[in-house]
Order: structure tokens, then C-alpha cells, then sequence
């Protein structure tokens, strides 16, 4: 299979500022892809030079066997992060202006333009204007811009931002659908759970460098479990006795449950059977790492100090919405 | 092409269907003839009504009496009485115009209230008659204190002691004037005629004359002058009053329409940034061709509104009959001027909206490129009356004022070598290619920055980098 996206060595500076650093980054045709990072990490700039809108100081980009998106841009969706509608503009017409100039000369085009809003529970939205639609309506109508010219390939900027629940369903099953059906999908988030339900493969960016770009199983399989879950069944027991058990780096209290971190050495197997002999438990789990955990572990790795990991954990939990399944 | 074709389609569709565009579009002449209107029905020759004294010193001994005899309640009532007469008349003239002879006569009444009201009451004026060796400076003192309102001493006349017979080198003297401060200039023309022709007449009397024939001897005005042209005549006051405003219609049509669509330009371009679309639209196209379609799509509106004015003004033109004094060829080089003019500005436009985030800090940037747009408004006067002066042949050649002063010599009185015309044309193209490239580079940087808003300086330094 060949590669949809393909960067090497991509630096870019604004003013004195490394936006981007030496970043080699490869996107096989048919992925889904999750772009992660923290605020500030370089990935919108990274999708911009992507998408040719800004160009990389030096390295090589190709996108769809073309040397740039130039030459490939009605082949490509692209949602920015920056979404904008012409507010005075009627949607139907705004979705055919979008797509006309995408290159799209189908005389049905107001006919799938329709359907698509049917299919976004926004029918009766056709003739009115931009300005006069809810925030979260407006961004259904910017995610059908994106897709409207029917691309191969789909770059999405932190798509989820500001969507409701509800929302935000409709728009992971739109995605999985485009999946399904080939088409390549990029999107970005600091949303790691959004990521972990929907994406196939995973970039990890962090202050311009590249920490991660593997499938979701190879990551699975490259980070091993470290933490293990704890509850007591009496909510009263005295669990000061498990910090002192051979393996264990140290417990930390949350929703009733205690959860032990492991020393690098350990065995979870033997501390389970440690664990379990030391006082009457009503659960006890050994915890697949998150990509939050992981992005933890690589962001944070020669930097031991817990407090810098929860400080980490903090803020990308603080402006994440919870995962709605 | 065509998706130049498409941003410029839409850019055209949504500002002309705009209510400010349709508005503004028929708002501009609405007020020009309005405001001409208005300054036409303010404007009021008639003194206002005063009362005092005007003192006189009469070193001639003679004219005194004449001066009396016209300076007083009673005269200047009689005066302002034959006044409205004459109003009524004009009025009733005007009215007969619009109602018919017979209406005309039945609205007399009405008519006569209204001129009344238009003339106003008469002046209170008499004169004070001082000593004929009497101090001049001593009777200026009392006009130094006081105002108008007093009621006191308005003026001082002092008449010459040969004001009315030659002194002994045979030369005839006159009079002065001295008002005091804040008397209406009207009041005071008033009174001077009638100190003028009291010594006038005085004087044609003394040779055995009659003044009133006099007058009429020396009186012979044209009855009637006309400016003749292939397509008729007009009256000379009409030609003189044409040559001066066809320069400036010329210019106001070419500057109303580049700049109703470079304003345009930078309106839609600050909300493209602002409302976030730009990256939409930059998914699509690369920004030149953005800016290309863009610039496109307000070249036509500006093309519409320069149609729809100069349409308007032609049909105007023929209406009166006075279309011989525009040559078709001038039609065309307006049209070619225009596309100078707006690429120029729109180009300029273009790259400023894109450089700012809203329109407050367009404005900063915008204040030295209106002071340079403001020169023509100010110079059209003076090209339009001497265009072969090397002023106007030097403006008329350096953009970009070039296309508007080349339109006003265009359009004056005396033709224009076409060796001018060709080399404005061909600057002008020269400058717009460089205006557009530099806007294309200040531009391509530009609509991504958001953020800290730009000076001059930083858009230089776009330039270079790009």
C-alpha cells in the first residue's frame, strides 16, 4: 500500500521560535490517524504545511504521490482549525461555493449537497443563513464543507472541539464511515480518548518533535502495564500496608479505588498474588495504559518527579471533554 | 481560471446584493443634488433688518442731503417694498411655470406673504450729520465700543471735499467708510451703493444731466451669448459652468467607482480573516489566486457603478442637449484610467485588509494612503483650468494620482498631447504590475497573521521575505 502523507525532515521556524523540529512522519493510504499533542505542539502548523498553506523552511512533503497538496487539493478535505463560514451566505450556497471551487462540476451537486444535510439532522437548514445557525449547528456545516468534493483524503483540526455529546457521536460515526470506505482520515486532538476510540494509528508530537508514530496495537504491545487498581472491600481498610509491598512505587487515592504504580522491575503478576494475600479485595485490576499514560510517559521520560507527570495530566484533562461512547 | 472565476462570481454576487450597496449606490447622487438644493434655498441675499445711526462728515459740503434723502426709515421702507414686489414676481414666475398662469394669479396673496417673509422687515438707519471740519478720528471712537445690537453709531462715511466737483488738479474724490465690527456685510454693501450713487448722480446732475438716462446709456449687455456645438447651443453661463464641472464629474466618477470597490475589497477581505474562512477558501486555492478573484469580482462592481453614474450623467447630458462637449474617445480612456485607478487602489486595499485583524486597525493603515487619494479632490480645480501646465502634465503622469488628473485635462477645454496620454497609460500599467506584486507577497503572509497588528514597516519586511 502506498502512503498517503509522507514527511521528511521538516523543520519550521517562525521568527526565532521552532515551531517544528526535524519531524519525519509517515501516513499509509486507508489509515485512520490520530494527530496528538498538547496545546502548542506544532500540530496545527505541522497540517499547514501539509496543506500548503505555509511552506517548511527545508525537508521534503508529499501528499498523494504529488510533491505538494498544491497539485492534489481537490483530492483533499481540509477542516481548519480556525473554522469560518460567510455568515451572510446561505448554507446551501455557501457548501456549493466550497465545492465549486474545489473543482466540483456536477450538475446534481445541490442534490448531494441536500442529502448531506439530511443525513446531519439539518434538512430544513438549505436556505438559511450562516449567520442564523447555532455554533454547533454552524460546525456540522463546516465539517460537510470539508467533505463535500468527496476527497481521498481528510485532514481534520481538532474536529471535536465544541461539539455536544451528541454531536460529537455523529461526527466519530461520519469519520468511521469515510474509513470504511477508504478514504484516508487525519484528524488532531488533545483529546487522547477521542483518539483512542476512533484512530487505527497515532502521531505524537510534543514542542515540535515527534514522541510517537505507531499503529495502536504496536503501542499497546510497546508499553506494558505499569498500574495496578485496588479496591478494598471494606471503603475503611487501612491500605497504608500496600505502599510498603515489594514492587511498589507508590498508591494514589481516586474514586475509592487505589492505584498503585509499579517499579520498573517488577512483576505484575507477583504483586497481584501480593496484593490479593494482604487484605480481602473486591477488585483488583492491572490497567492498560492509556494514551494519555503513554503521551505522560514519553513527554515526561528523564523526568522522574511525579508531580511534573500529574501536573502534565492536569492539563490535558482540564480543557478535554469527558469521552461519550 | 475557473476557480478565479468562482471567488470572483461571488464576490461580485455579495456586495451588489447588498442593502448598503443598493443604498449606497443611489445615495450618493441623491445627496450631490441635494446638497446643491439645499445651499440654494439657504442662501439669502437680503440684509437683515438693523437699527442706528450712520455717522457722515461731509467735507464737500454738497452731498449731505442726497445722502439724507436716501439713507432714512422711510426710504429704506419704500425700498424694501418695491424689493418684495419684485420677489413676488419672480416667485409667481416660478409658480406659473409649475400651476398655470390662473392658479398662478389666485396664489398671488399667498405669494406676497411669502416674499414678505423673505425680505424681512426694513432697516431703522438714519443718518448722524456731524460737523463738515469735524475730527475723523474722534467720530470713529464711538465704533470702537459696543455692538450692532445697541442700536448706536454702525458707520462712518467721510466725503471727500472733491467728491462731487474736480479739485484744481481737475481730479474727483470719493468718499470712505468705516463700520464698525460684526456689521453684516449685506447691511454694509447696502448702504455703500447708496453713498455711491448719491455722488454719482450728484456729479452728472452738476453737468446738466439726467442720472437715470445716464444709467441707461451705459448699459448694453449681451441679449443673448451661446456656446455653439455640433449638437446645439447653451447659453455661455452653461459652458463656463460645464468646463469646470465635466473635469470634475470625470474625476469624481473614476474615483467614487475604484474606490467604492476597493473599499469593498478591504471590507470583504477583514471579514474573510476575521470569520476564519480564509483557510477554507486557502484548502481550495493559493492566496494570489484568492486575491486575483477577489480583485476580480470587485472590479466589476466597481465597472457597475462607474456604468450606472456615467450612464445616468450621459443621458443627463443629452437630455440638455449638451453631449457635443464630451468627445467618445474621452468615454474610453475613462474606462481605460479606471482599470489603472482601481487595480492600483484595489491592490493597495487588498494587501492592507489582509494585513489586519478588524477594520479599527485598518484604519491606522489607511490614513496615509486616504491623504494620498485626497490630493486629487483638492487639485482637480486648478488642472481643470490651465491641463497643459506642467503642474497638471507632472500629476497627470505620477501615479497614483496620474489616471485622476489625466481624466481632468481629459475633460477640460484644451486637448491633450496623446504623447501624455500614452505615457500615463503606460506608467500607470507599470505601477499597477508592481503594486500587484507587492500586495500578492504582503498578502500570501498576511491573511494567516493574526495577532499583534502590522505598521508599514512590517509590511515591508513581508515583502522581502516573500
Amino acid at each position: 500500500m502506498s502512503d498517503a502523507i509522507v514527511l521528511r525532515q521538516i523543520n519550521k521556524t517562525f521568527g526565532s521560535k521552532r515551531a517544528v523540529i526535524d519531524l519525519d512522519l509517515t501516513v499509509p493510504e486507508g489509515s485512520l490517524c490520530g494527530f496528538l499533542g498538547p496545546n502548542g505542539a506544532g500540530k496545527t502548523t505541522t497540517i499547514r504545511m501539509i496543506m500548503s498553506i505555509i511552506f517548511p523552511n527545508d525537508g521534503k512533503i508529499e501528499v498523494l504521490g504529488r510533491k505538494s497538496a498544491i497539485e492534489s487539493k481537490d483530492r483533499i478535505g481540509y477542516l481548519p482549525e480556525e473554522r469560518g463560514l460567510y455568515r451572510k451566505m446561505r448554507v446551501g450556497s455557501f457548501l456549493a461555493y466550497v465545492a465549486r471551487i474545489k473543482g466540483v462540476k456536477s450538475p446534481t451537486l445541490s442534490h448531494t449537497i441536500k442529502e448531506w444535510l439530511d443525513r446531519v439532522g439539518l434538512a430544513d437548514c438549505y436556505k438559511r443563513k450562516c449567520e442564523e445557525l447555532s455554533k454547533g449547528m454552524q460546525q456540522k456545516i463546516q465539517f460537510l464543507s470539508t467533505i463535500i468534493h468527496d476527497p481521498d483524503l481528510i485532514i481534520l483540526d481538532e474536529p471535536f472541539s465544541g461539539l455536544d455529546p451528541i454531536n460529537m457521536r455523529l461526527l466519530r460515526d461520519l469519520i468511521s464511515e469515510m474509513h470504511q470506505a477508504g478514504k484516508t482520515v487525519i484528524f488532531s486532538t488533545h483529546v487522547m480518548q477521542q483518539a483512542e476510540l476512533l484512530c487505527d494509528r497515532i502521531m505524537m508530537i510534543d514542542r515540535g518533535y515527534k514522541v510517537l508514530d505507531a499503529s495502536l496495537d504496536e503501542i499497546r504491545a510497546q508499553f506494558d502495564p505499569r498500574t495496578i487498581i485496588v479496591e478494598p472491600i471494606d471503603p475503611g481498610a487501612d491500605l497504608s500496608s500496600l505502599t510498603s509491598l515489594a514492587g511498589v512505587r507508590e498508591a494514589v487515592q481516586s474514586n475509592g479505588a487505589h492505584e498503585l504504580t509499579l517499579e520498573p522491575d517488577a512483576d505484575p503478576a507477583e504483586t497481584i498474588r501480593r496484593i490479593v494475600g494482604s487484605l480481602p479485595v473486591r477488585r483488583v485490576e492491572l490497567r492498560r495504559p492509556t494514551l494519555e499514560d503513554v503521551f505522560i510517559e514519553l513527554a515526561t521520560s528523564g523526568d522522574e518527579s511525579a508531580k511534573s507527570r500529574e501536573d502534565l495530566r492536569h492539563a490535558l484533562r482540564s480543557d478535554a471533554e469527558a469521552p461519550h461512547a | 481560471m475557473r476557480r478565479i472565476a468562482r471567488i470572483a462570481q461571488r464576490e461580485f454576487v455579495s456586495t451588489i446584493t447588498t442593502k448598503g450597496f443598493l443604498i449606497g449606490v443611489l445615495i450618493v447622487p441623491v445627496m450631490a443634488v441635494g446638497a446643491i438644493a439645499a445651499i440654494n434655498l439657504l442662501w439669502n441675499d437680503e440684509a437683515p433688518a438693523v437699527t442706528g445711526t450712520v455717522s457722515l462728515i461731509d467735507r464737500s459740503g454738497v452731498v449731505a442731503k442726497e445722502i439724507q434723502s436716501r439713507i432714512n426709515p422711510v426710504a429704506m421702507a419704500i425700498d424694501r417694498d418695491a424689493e418684495v414686489d419684485r420677489k413676488v414676481r419672480e416667485l409667481a414666475d416660478k409658480a406659473g411655470e409649475v400651476l398655470g398662469d390662473e392658479m398662478a394669479g389666485a396664489a398671488a396673496a399667498a405669494l406676497r406673504g411669502e416674499a414678505e417673509k423673505l425680505v424681512g422687515p426694513a432697516s431703522d438707519i438714519r443718518i448722524d450729520l456731524l460737523d463738515a471740519d469735524a475730527d475723523e478720528e474722534e467720530a470713529k471712537e464711538p465704533l470702537r465700543i459696543g455692538t450692532v445690537q445697541d442700536g448706536g453709531q454702525l458707520a462712518l462715511v467721510v466725503i471727500d471735499e472733491n467728491a462731487v466737483q474736480r479739485d484744481v488738479d481737475g481730479r474727483y474724490g470719493s468718499y470712505s467708510w468705516f463700520a464698525r465690527a460684526r456689521l453684516d456685510d449685506r447691511v454694509q454693501s447696502q448702504l455703500r451703493w447708496k453713498v455711491h450713487h448719491s455722488i454719482v448722480d450728484l456729479r452728472i446732475r452738476a453737468t446738466g444731466q439726467d442720472p437715470d438716462e445716464v444709467r441707461e446709456m451705459v448699459t448694453a449687455s449681451a441679449r443673448q451669448a451661446k456656446t455653439v456645438t455640433a449638437s446645439g447651443e447653451v447659453s455661455s453661463t452653461a459652458d463656463e459652468v460645464l468646463s469646470l464641472l465635466l473635469p470634475m464629474g470625470f474625476m469624481m466618477l473614476l474615483w467614487v467607482s475604484a474606490f467604492t470597490g476597493g473599499q469593498y475589497l478591504l471590507t470583504t477581505t477583514i471579514e474573510e480573516k476575521s470569520s476564519r474562512v480564509i483557510e477554507v477558501l486557502l484548502s481550495a486555492v493559493s492566496p494570489v489566486q484568492l486575491m486575483t478573484g477577489k480583485i476580480i469580482g470587485q472590479m466589476g462592481v466597481g465597472l457597475l457603478i462607474l456604468m450606472i453614474y456615467s450612464g445616468l450623467s450621459i443621458a443627463a447630458l443629452i437630455t440638455f442637449s449638451l453631449m457635443g462637449f464630451i468627445e467618445p474617445v474621452d468615454l474610453a480612456y475613462l474606462a481605460i484610467f479606471f482599470f489603472i485607478a482601481f487595480f492600483f487602489i484595489a491592490s493597495m486595499m487588498a494587501a492592507i485588509g489582509s494585513a489586519v485583524n478588524d477594520m479599527r486597525e485598518a484604519q491606522s493603515l489607511m490614513t496615509p494612503v486616504m491623504l494620498v487619494m485626497i490630493i486629487p479632490m483638492l487639485l482637480w480645480m486648478p488642472i481643470a483650468r490651465d491641463p497643459n501646465s506642467t503642474f497638471a502634465v507632472v500629476l497627470s503622469i505620477v501615479p497614483p494620482i496620474s489616471p485622476f488628473a489625466m481624466v481632468v485635462r481629459l475633460a477640460s477645454s484644451e486637448p491633450v498631447p496623446f504623447w501624455q496620454i500614452a505615457i500615463s497609460i503606460v506608467v500607470g500599467v507599470v505601477s499597477v504590475y508592481i503594486m500587484v506584486r507587492l500586495a500578492a507577497k504582503v498578502f500570501r503572509i498576511g491573511v494567516l497573521m493574526y495577532g499583534k497588528p502590522p505598521n508599514f514597516v512590517t509590511l515591508l519586511r513581508w515583502v522581502k521575505q516573500a
